[in-house]
C-alpha cells in the first residue's frame, strides 16, 4: 500500500519534469499579438489577409539575411502560417521561408509584418475576461457583443482603450461605418470600438413551406394584426386537429423591437428613467402572451431553449427552418453559412411585424482595445484593417453578417453573389434596412446594461409563466432598473450633478411635447427617439 | 509540573502533524477569507478599484449587509437554495440505502443455478424480441432490454463489484459534463425524457378522458383515505409500542406531529378544499380514538422517556413522505380531468418556472445515490467489527434493532461527516448548475445564493455586496453545522 | 456452512436464501438499470451524427454508426493534451491531500491538545465560505507567487482543504482507542504509531479520500477557467465547453468527449475499489 503510493508520487515527479521540457518555447521573430474571439474558421484567412494587408501598407519589419545560418535561424523563428502569407507578398522570400530554402539567394531583405496575430478562442468567457482584465491579463485585442452594452461596461472598469484620436488618425472612425452604431460603439462620446461584423435580424421566410400549405409568402412589412392574422391561417392550415403543435409560424419575435414600434423605449429621453410602465409595454406583453399560448404561433420559452438560435453559426434551428417546422426564422444574414448547406432554398426576408413605426435593431460583434496590452499600437492596426477593403471583402464572400463598412454594401459582388441566384432577392434587403430604418440600442450612462436587462426579462419571464399580470410586469421592471439608478448615483457621487441636469432638461421636453411644440434635437440623448421624433416631425 | 511539559510536548508534535496541511491552509484559504470579510465592510467594486483606476478603497460600515436583508431577491434566492436542499435527507438517505444493499453478501446458496436461470431467460426473451422487430420495430425496446439483460449477466456473475461500478457511474460524469449531460436529456422537444414521457401521457389523458369524471374523483377519495389510513396505522402502532415499553412517552408524542402534518397542510392547501372535512372527521375520529385507548388501556411495560427516539422518529418520517405522496396523488386525480382535457403535454422541466427546482432536485438525486456518500457509508460499513454483531446475535437482537442499536451508532461518524457536507455543499451549490444549465432560471427560479453572489460579483462588479451576501451564508452554515455537532457529537463520544 | 436439520427444513431454508439472493439482485439490478440509463443515451448520442441528435430514437440510423466522432473529437481540440492535464493536475492534488490530510487529521484524533476541538471547528469553518468570493484575492495571491496560468498553480490551492482532514478524523475516530494505549506502553512514538498503525487501519478511509480527490479535482472547473489562459495548458471540463457555446452545439462530439474523460476516472475507481473493501469475501457484514 505504502510503496504504491511511493510509486506514484516517483511517476508524477518524472511527469512533472517531462510535463516542463515539454512545453513549447519558440521563440518568435516578431511579437505575438493575440485577438480574443469566437471559433469560427473563417478567422484564419481574415487573420492572414491582416498580415498581408500590413505587409502591403507598410508596416513591416525588414529583416536582411546575408549567411546561410542567418537563414536557418530566420526560418525557425517565423511560423509557417506567417511565412505563407510573407511568400504570397513577396515571392522571393519563398527562398529563405519556403519549404526549398535556396542559400543562392542570399542576400535577401524580408519584409515581415510588424506582428503576429494569433486567436484565443479559449478566454472569450465575459467573466473570465474580467477577472483577467482586471488584473493586468487579457487579449490585445476582444471581440465584444456590442448589442449587451459590453463596449459600455468594459469602459465602465477601464479596461478598453479610447479610440476616438487614432480612429480618425487611421481611418476607422465612426463615419467609416454604419451611423446606426454610433451609440453602440461608444461611450461617453468617445469612439471605443469598431464592428467586425455588423448584425440585423430579420425574419427569414420559406417561401416553399407556405407554398406547401396552399399559402402566398407574407408580405415584407406588416402590422401586427396583419402578422397576427397570418400567422393564424399558417398554424391552422399546417397543424392537423387535435395533434401536439409540429409547425410554427415563426421562432421568435423581438420585445424590444415591438416597443419601439410603439414609440416607447427602455428609456425616456435622456435616459435618467426607465419608461416601462406604460400601457404600450403591457400591449405588447399581452401580445406576446397572445401569440405564444393561445394563437401558437411562436413557440415557448422552453421551445426556444431547445434550438439555439441565439448567435454564431451552429444549430438545430436552421434545419427546422429546411423542415417546415418554423415557417420563418429570425436571424441574420450569417444564417445563410447554415443554410446553403441544404441547397437552393427558396428564400424572401420579411421584417418584424411592428405598432406604426417600422424600426430593427442592430448590433455589431465589434473589436476593442485592451488598455493593458503591450502591444496596444499593433491592435490599433488591427482596427484600421477592420475598416479596410481587404476585410470587407472577405465579409461580403462569405455571407458572415454586413461588413462594417456600408460602402461595400451596395456592391454587385454583395448584392448578386454568382453562386447562389435563390438569394439575390435577399442581400439588398439586409442592406436596404440596416441604412434605413436600424436603430442601435439605448444605453444609459446610470445603469448597466446587463443590470437593467436583467431585471426587465426577469419581469417578463414572470408574466410569461403567468405570475405577474402585463401591468405588473412592466411596474416591477421600472420600479428595479430606476432603483438601480439610484445605486449607481450613490455609488458614483461624480454623476450626480450630470444626472440633475438631464433630470432638468427632461422636464424642459416633456413640457415642449406637452404643448405640441417642437423639441431641439439635440436635447435627446435616445438614440431611438431622436429616430422617433424625426420621423414624426416633432423635433426641430 | 510534569502535566504542562507534556501538555507543551503534546502541542509540539500535533503542530508537526499539523503543518503540511496547514501552512497550506492558511496560505490559500484563510488569508483569502479574512480579505473577503474585510471586503464585505468596503465597497470594493470591480469598476472602480482595479489597476486602471484610481479610486480608493471606503469603509461602509454595514451598509453591505442592511442592503442584502432588505433586497427582495435575496429572500427569494435563499428560499431557492433551501428548497433545493430540501432533497438532501433522501439523497443521504438513498446513499446509505444503497450502501447496505452493496456491501451484503451476494454468495446466496444458489448462485449458479439462478445465474444460468437468468441467463436463458434473457436469451428467450431477446429471440423473441427479435422475432417481433419486423412488426414493432422499437430498437427502444431491444436496446433497454439488452441493456437491462446485460446488467443482469454481469451483476450475477461479477457480484457486487459490477453493481458498485454501475451504482458510482452518474458519479464519474459529475460536475460540467453532469450538467451538460442533464440538459440535453431534459429538452422538451429532443431529449429522450420527454420522448418517452409524452406517449405514456398522450395515453393517460385519451383514458382519462374517456373515463366519466366521478371515477376519477373517487380516486381523490381513496388517496384521501389511504393518507389517513397511514397516520392511524402509525399512531396505533405508536402507541403499541409505547404499550409495550418499546419506547418512550417522549418518543411516543413528539413524531405524531410529523404524521399529523400532512393533514394539517392538505386542511389548508387550496387544491383540496372541498374535500377538507374528510380530513377534518378522519383527524378527530383517529386522535379521539387513540386517547380512549390510552386512558382505557394503559402501559404494559415502562421504560425510559426518550428510549427508542430515534427509531420512532424515522419511521414517523417515512409515514409523513409517504402521506405527502397520497396527498400529492389526491391533487393530481382531483385536477387531472381538467387538465386532461386538452391533452396532457410533457412538462418543460428546466424552462418551466414551476418545473425548474424539482427538475433540479431529481438530478440532484439521480448523481446521489451512487455517489460518494455511498462510498463513504460502504468503507465505514466495512469497518465495523464483526464482534458487535456476534454480540447483538446472542442477545437475540431482531434486524431492526441490529441495525439501530449496532450499524446506526457506527455509522455516526459518517453521518455526521456526510450531514456537515452536504449541508456545506447544499447551502454553497448551485453555482455551477445554474452557469451551464439554467443562467439562473426562467426569471430566477433557479438562482441560488451562490449563482447571486456570481452575478453581483463578477457580472456587474460589486464584489463588497458579493462577500457581504457570501458571509450572511457562511454565518447560516456555520450555525447549521454547529447544531449539527451538538447533535452529532453526542454519539460520537459513545 | 453444515447444515445439521432435516431434508424439508433444509430445503426451505435454502429456498429462503436463494429468493433472499434474488430479490436482492433484482433490486440492484432494477437500481442500477435507473442510474445507467443517462449513460446509455450518452454513449449511443456520442455515435450519432449531428442530423440525427435530436430524433427520438436513441440508436443511430442512417447516418451509421459514427465512430468517427471519437477521432473528431481530437481534431476540433487538443483533447489529448487537455487529458494529461487533467491527470496530471489530479494525480498531484490528490496525493497531496491524502499526505498531508491523514497527518493533520491524527492530529485531531489520536492526539491530545489544549484547543483541539475548538480550533477543529475553526477548520471546519474554513470550508463554509463559498469558494467563489475567495477567487479575486486568490487570483491576486497567484499573481504574486507567479502561478497564474500554470498547472502548479491548479495544483496548490486545490491541496490543501479541511476536506480531508475532516473526513480521516471521522475514519480515525472509529479506531478502538485502546490501540494507543497499547503502542504507548511498548513505547512507540507517535510517528510510529501513526505511520505503522492507525494508517493502515485508516486505509479504506484513505482510499476513499483519494477517490474523492481525483474525481473532484478532475471535475474542477471554474478554478481552473480563472486560472488558466493558454490553451496548451487547460483541463477536460473547459475543454468540453467548446462544444455547447454559441459556436455550435455539437452535442454528438460533446458526448464522445465526455465518455472518453471517464476512462481515467473508472480505471482508478475499478482499480481502488478492491482496496477499499475489505472483509467483504469473509461475509462479515450482515444485517
Amino acid at each position: 500500500m505504502k510503496y504504491f503510493f511511493l510509486i506514484v508520487f516517483l511517476l508524477l515527479i518524472l511527469a512533472s519534469v517531462g510535463l516542463r521540457l515539454s512545453a513549447p518555447d519558440v521563440q518568435s521573430e516578431v511579437p505575438v499579438t493575440y485577438w480574443v474571439t469566437d471559433p469560427n474558421p473563417a478567422r484564419i484567412e481574415q487573420i492572414n489577409r491582416f498580415h498581408r494587408w500590413l505587409i502591403k501598407n507598410g508596416h513591416v519589419k525588414e529583416v536582411t539575411v546575408t549567411t546561410p545560418t542567418e537563414a536557418r535561424q530566420l526560418r525557425a523563428r517565423v511560423p509557417e502560417t506567417l511565412a505563407d502569407d510573407v511568400i504570397a507578398m513577396q515571392p522571393e522570400a519563398s527562398a529563405v521561408l519556403g519549404p526549398d530554402p535556396d542559400t543562392s539567394k542570399l542576400p535577401m531583405t524580408i519584409r515581415l509584418p510588424i506582428c503576429e496575430m494569433r486567436t484565443d478562442a479559449a478566454n472569450r468567457d465575459t467573466g473570465k475576461q474580467v477577472i483577467q482584465g482586471v488584473s493586468g491579463v487579457a487579449g490585445d485585442v476582444m471581440d465584444v457583443w456590442t448589442g449587451a452594452g459590453q463596449v459600455q461596461y468594459f469602459e465602465a472598469i477601464g479596461l478598453i482603450e479610447n479610440l476616438t484620436e487614432h480612429a480618425t488618425a487611421m481611418g476607422f472612425d465612426l463615419s467609416q461605418t454604419f451611423p446606426a452604431l454610433e451609440t453602440e460603439l461608444s461611450a461617453n462620446g468617445e469612439q471605443y470600438a469598431f464592428p467586425c461584423n455588423v448584425a440585423t435580424q430579420m425574419l427569414w421566410v420559406n417561401r416553399a413551406t407556405f407554398a406547401r400549405f396552399g399559402l402566398p409568402a407574407p408580405p415584407q412589412q406588416w402590422t401586427f394584426s396583419e402578422f397576427e392574422s397570418f400567422g393564424k391561417r399558417f398554424v391552422d392550415a399546417a397543424n392537423p386537429e387535435g395533434q401536439r403543435r409540429l409547425f410554427f409560424f415563426c421562432n421568435h419575435v423581438d420585445t424590444n423591437d415591438m416597443i419601439r414600434s410603439l414609440g416607447l423605449s427602455f428609456y425616456n429621453e435622456t435616459m435618467t428613467r426607465c419608461d416601462l410602465d406604460d400601457p404600450r409595454y403591457a400591449e405588447v406583453l399581452e401580445l406576446k402572451y397572445k401569440w405564444t399560448y393561445v394563437d401558437r404561433l411562436l413557440p415557448t420559452k422552453a421551445d426556444q431553449n431547445s434550438f439555439d438560435t441565439a448567435s454564431g453559426y451552429g444549430g438545430v434551428s436552421a434545419q427546422l427552418f429546411n423542415r417546415g417546422n418554423y415557417a420563418m426564422l429570425k436571424s441574420g444574414r450569417w444564417m445563410l453559412i447554415q443554410l446553403r448547406k441544404f441547397g437552393e432554398l427558396d428564400l424572401a426576408l420579411a421584417e418584424q411585424p411592428h405598432g406604426g413605426f417600422r424600426n430593427m435593431r442592430i448590433g455589431s460583434r465589434a473589436a476593442v482595445v485592451y488598455k493593458g496590452g503591450a502591444h496596444r499600437d499593433k491592435a490599433r492596426l488591427f482596427l484600421a484593417y477592420l475598416a479596410s477593403a481587404d476585410y470587407n471583402h472577405l465579409i461580403v464572400d462569405d455571407a458572415d453578417a454586413l461588413p462594417p463598412n456600408p460602402a461595400y454594401v451596395d456592391s454587385e459582388a454583395y448584392l448578386k453573389p454568382p453562386k447562389y441566384p435563390n438569394e439575390w432577392d435577399v442581400h439588398n434587403v439586409f442592406s436596404r434596412t440596416a441604412q434605413t430604418i436600424a436603430i442601435g440600442g439605448s444605453f444609459s450612462p446610470y445603469v448597466l446594461d446587463s443590470i437593467a436587462r436583467r431585471h426587465i426579462t426577469q419581469a417578463e419571464d414572470a408574466f410569461m409563466n403567468d405570475k405577474l399580470t402585463a401591468e405588473e410586469a412592466g411596474e416591477q421592471a421600472t420600479a428595479r432598473v430606476n432603483a438601480e439608478i439610484e445605486r449607481t448615483l450613490k455609488e458614483n457621487p461624480a454623476l450626480r450633478d450630470q444626472y440633475e441636469q438631464d433630470v432638468a432638461r427632461q422636464k424642459k421636453i416633456d413640457a415642449l411635447r406637452a404643448q405640441g411644440k417642437p423639441v431641439p434635437l439635440d436635447w435627446i440623448d435616445n438614440p431611438f427617439h431622436r429616430v422617433y421624433y424625426q420621423a414624426q416631425g416633432w423635433a426641430e | 509540573m510534569a502535566s504542562s511539559i507534556k501538555q507543551r510536548r503534546n502541542t509540539l508534535t500535533a503542530l508537526f502533524f499539523l503543518a503540511p496541511n496547514i501552512i497550506g491552509v492558511l496560505t490559500f484559504v484563510v488569508f483569502p477569507v479574512l480579505f473577503s470579510i474585510l471586503l464585505a465592510f468596503t465597497n470594493w467594486d470591480l469598476r472602480k478599484h482595479n489597476m486602471f483606476k484610481d479610486e480608493s478603497l471606503e469603509f461602509v460600515g454595514f451598509e453591505n449587509f442592511v442592503r442584502l436583508l432588505t433586497e427582495a431577491d435575496f429572500m427569494r434566492y435563499l428560499g431557492n437554495t433551501l428548497f433545493l436542499m430540501m432533497g438532501i435527507p433522501v439523497s443521504i438517505g438513498g446513499a446509505l440505502f444503497a450502501a447496505l444493499l452493496l456491501s451484503k453478501d451476494s454468495h446466496g446458496g444458489n448462485r449458479r443455478v439462478f445465474a444460468w436461470l437468468a441467463t436463458s431467460a434473457v436469451l428467450v426473451a431477446s429471440c423473441a424480441m427479435l422475432a417481433a422487430v419486423g412488426m414493432a420495430g422499437t430498437g427502444m425496446v431491444i436496446l433497454l432490454t439488452g441493456v437491462a439483460a446485460g446488467i443482469m449477466i454481469t451483476g450475477v456473475f461479477g457480484g457486487m463489484t459490477v453493481y458498485r461500478t454501475l451504482f458510482y457511474t452518474p458519479h464519474f460524469v459529475a460536475g460540467v459534463a453532469t450538467f451538460l449531460l442533464w440538459k440535453k436529456l431534459y429538452n422538451p422537444q429532443t431529449g429522450p425524457i420527454n420522448a418517452a414521457l409524452q406517449p405514456v401521457l398522450d395515453v393517460l389523458a385519451t383514458s382519462v378522458n374517456a373515463v366519466p369524471p366521478p371515477t376519477v374523483y373517487a380516486l381523490t377519495w381513496g388517496c384521501l383515505g389511504l393518507m389517513l389510513a397511514l397516520a392511524a396505522w402509525c399512531m396505533n402502532w405508536l402507541r403499541a409500542q409505547w404499550r409495550d415499553g418499546e419506547i418512550g412517552t417522549q418518543a411516543a408524542i413528539v413524531p405524531c406531529v410529523f404524521v399529523l402534518l400532512p393533514t394539517v397542510i392538505g386542511l389548508l392547501w387550496g387544491q383540496t378544499q372541498g374535500l377538507a372535512w374528510v380530513l377534518l372527521i378522519g383527524l378527530a375520529a383517529f386522535g379521539g380514538w387513540q386517547m380512549i385507548q390510552i386512558t382505557t388501556r394503559g402501559r404494559d411495560f415502562t421504560c425510559p422517556r426518550g428510549e427508542g427516539f430515534g427509531s420512532s422518529l424515522m419511521i414517523c418520517l417515512a409515514v409523513m413522505v409517504l402521506q405527502f405522496i397520497a396527498l400529492g396523488f389526491a391533487a393530481v386525480f382531483l385536477n387531472l380531468p381538467g387538465m386532461a382535457a386538452d391533452g396532457l403535454d410533457a412538462p418543460e422541466w428546466i424552462s418551466n418556472y414551476d418545473w425548474a427546482k424539482p427538475s433540479l432536485m431529481i438530478m440532484g438525486l439521480w448523481a446521489a445515490i451512487g455517489s460518494n456518500n455511498m462510498l463513504l457509508y460502504l468503507a465505514a460499513l466495512t469497518n465495523i467489527p464483526p464482534e458487535l454483531y456476534e454480540a447483538a446475535d446472542i442477545d437475540g437482537a431482531s434486524r431492526r434493532q441490529r441495525f439501530w442499536h449496532v450499524t446506526w451508532p457506527q455509522l455516526a461518524p459518517t453521518t455526521f461527516f456526510i450531514s456537515v457536507m452536504a449541508t456545506i455543499g447544499g447551502l454553497q451549490g448551485g453555482f455551477e448548475m445554474a452557469r451551464t444549465m439554467t443562467q439562473g432560471g426562467p426569471a430566477g427560479a433557479t438562482t441560488t445564493l451562490s449563482y447571486f453572489i456570481y452575478i453581483e460579483g463578477f457580472e456587474t462588479g460589486r464584489l463588497s455586496f458579493a462577500a457581504a451576501v457570501a458571509w450572511a451564508l457562511f454565518i447560516l452554515v456555520f450555525g447549521l453545522t454547529l447544531f449539527n455537532w451538538k447533535f452529532g457529537n453526542k454519539y460520537v463520544n459513545d | 456452512m453444515t447444515d445439521h436439520h432435516a431434508a424439508p427444513p433444509r430445503r426451505s431454508a435454502n429456498t429462503r436464501r436463494f429468493f433472499n439472493s434474488a430479490g436482492l439482485h433484482v433490486v440492484l439490478i432494477a437500481l442500477s438499470f435507473t442510474l445507467f440509463l443517462p449513460f446509455v443515451w450518452m454513449v449511443l448520442t456520442s455515435l450519432k451524427s449531428l442530423e440525427e441528435v435530436g430524433l427520438e430514437s436513441w440508436l443511430p440510423g442512417e447516418g451509421g454508426w459514427n465512430f468517427s466522432n471519437y477521432i473528431e473529437v481530437f481534431r476540433q481540440i487538443p483533447f489529448a493534451r487537455y487529458f494529461i492535464n487533467s491527470i496530471f493536475v489530479a494525480t498531484w492534488v490528490t496525493l497531496l491531500q491524502v499526505f498531508t490530510s491523514s497527518m493533520a487529521a491524527f492530529a485531531f484524533a489520536r492526539l491530545n491538545w489544549p484547543g483541539r476541538d475548538k480550533v477543529f471547528l475553526l477548520y471546519l469553518s474554513t470550508m463554509m465560505l463559498p469558494g467563489l468570493v475567495m477567487m479575486i484575492p486568490n487570483y491576486q495571491i497567484m499573481i504574486t507567487l507567479g502561478l497564474v496560468d500554470t498547472l502548479p498553480g491548479l495544483i496548490l490551492p486545490a491541496a490543501f482543504s479541511a476536506f480531508g482532514t475532516f473526513l480521516l478524523r471521522q475514519f480515525m475516530l472509529t479506531i478502538p482507542s485502546a490501540l494507543d494505549e497499547a503502542a504507548e506502553i511498548d513505547g512507540a512514538s507517535k510517528w510510529r504509531l501513526f505511520w505503522d498503525i492507525i494508517l493502515p487501519m485508516t486505509r479504506p478511509g484513505l482510499i476513499t479520500l483519494a477517490i474523492f480527490t481525483f474525481m473532484g479535482n478532475y471535475h474542477s472547473f471554474f478554478w481552473p477557467l480563472v486560472m488558466l489562459r493558454t490553451q496548451e495548458r487547460y483541463t477536460l471540463p473547459i475543454g468540453l465547453l467548446y462544444f455547447d457555446s454559441s459556436a455550435g452545439q455539437e452535442t454528438n462530439l460533446l458526448m464522445a468527449a465526455v465518455t472518453m474523460s471517464i476512462v481515467p476516472l473508472l480505471i482508478v475507481f475499478v482499480v481502488l475499489q478492491k482496496y477499499l473493501i475489505k472483509g467483504i469475501q469473509l461475509g462479515a457484514v450482515k444485517g
